[in-house]
């Protein structure tokens, strides 16, 4: 797969939990999909290795962000399904928020042309 | 409920979680495959995609494992259940090992007792830490110079 998409970006460390509860906000989702939904959604930029996908949504699950629920799929495979919960709903948006302030440090550091111009 | 319950309870339904996770896991391969194979790989092909995508099965399951908690406290008791069975699977290695341990054990507890009564304890008088070591002692020569040096 990974000859088809030569320029892949690598994750950043912490970034995956993010995303994950991003992509949640959406609605229940089991892993793949979850894992698909990213990649898409990325432009196929960012691929989630599903060596660090399951760790992580087994790690949010024991936090208490997320919650998993077995359920048939529409397929009619059972298939296990998370869901954001309060909790991880607060913690997504304090995440998203740091996340905007760190992109946004980066952006004046890189461009600094584009900040003067303003 | 926080976190560590949350742990806790996963703990007492161990075999289950592990279950769970192997069913999920298989969900994850089966869907993956199904996609290759919408793709227009075979059925074989898409499966054996799908696995190569997923990497090393069971270091997916261990890391996903290390998300339960537990894991350094499982290890510890691997750990041990290893070194009771290597012992007894030797046990006139692990007796010498024993006695040498015991015996040495007993010589440094002899020796620091002893030195312990005769260095470290305070000694039985009042005021212990203003007895003083006098030291007493002359040379002939310095005794002669001494006796001239008087004498002028």
């Amino acid at each position: 797969m990974s000859d088809k998409a030569p320029s892949r970006v690598e994750l950043l460390q912490g970034t995956l939990d993010l995303l994950i509860l991003r992509t949640l906000l959406r609605g229940r989702a089991h892993g793949h999909a979850i894992a698909k939904h990213i990649q898409r959604t990325s432009e196929d930029l960012l691929q989630v290795e599903t060596g660090s996908l399951y760790p992580a949504l087994h790690r949010l699950e024991a936090q208490g962000w997320i919650e998993a629920t077995w359920d048939t799929s529409d397929k009619g495979k059972r298939a296990k399904y998370y869901r954001l919960t309060a909790r991880g709903r607060k913690q997504l948006a304090s995440e998203h928020s740091k996340w905007k302030a760190f992109s946004r440090a980066m952006g004046l550091i890189l461009n600094p042309r584009e900040e003067e111009a303003r | 409920m926080s976190p560590f319950f949350r742990k806790l309870s996963w703990l007492t339904k161990r075999r289950g979680k592990d279950e769970e996770l192997r069913e999920e896991l298989e969900f994850h391969l089966e869907e993956e495959a199904e996609e290759q194979q919408a793709r227009g790989l075979t059925e074989k092909e898409a499966r054996y995609a799908a696995r190569r995508d997923l990497g090393n099965l069971t270091l997916v399951k261990e890391d996903t494992r290390v998300a339960w908690g537990w894991t350094l406290v499982e290890q510890f008791f691997q750990d041990a259940r290893y070194a009771f069975r290597t012992m007894a699977a030797n046990k006139t290695f692990s007796a010498l090992a024993i006695v040498s341990l015991a015996l040495g054990i007993r010589a440094n507890t002899a020796i620091f007792s002893f030195m312990d009564s005769l260095l470290l304890r305070a000694l039985p008088v009042q005021e212990p830490e203003s007895l003083v070591v006098l030291k007493w002692h002359m040379n002939a020569e310095a005794h002669a110079r001494n006796s001239v040096m008087q004498g002028t």
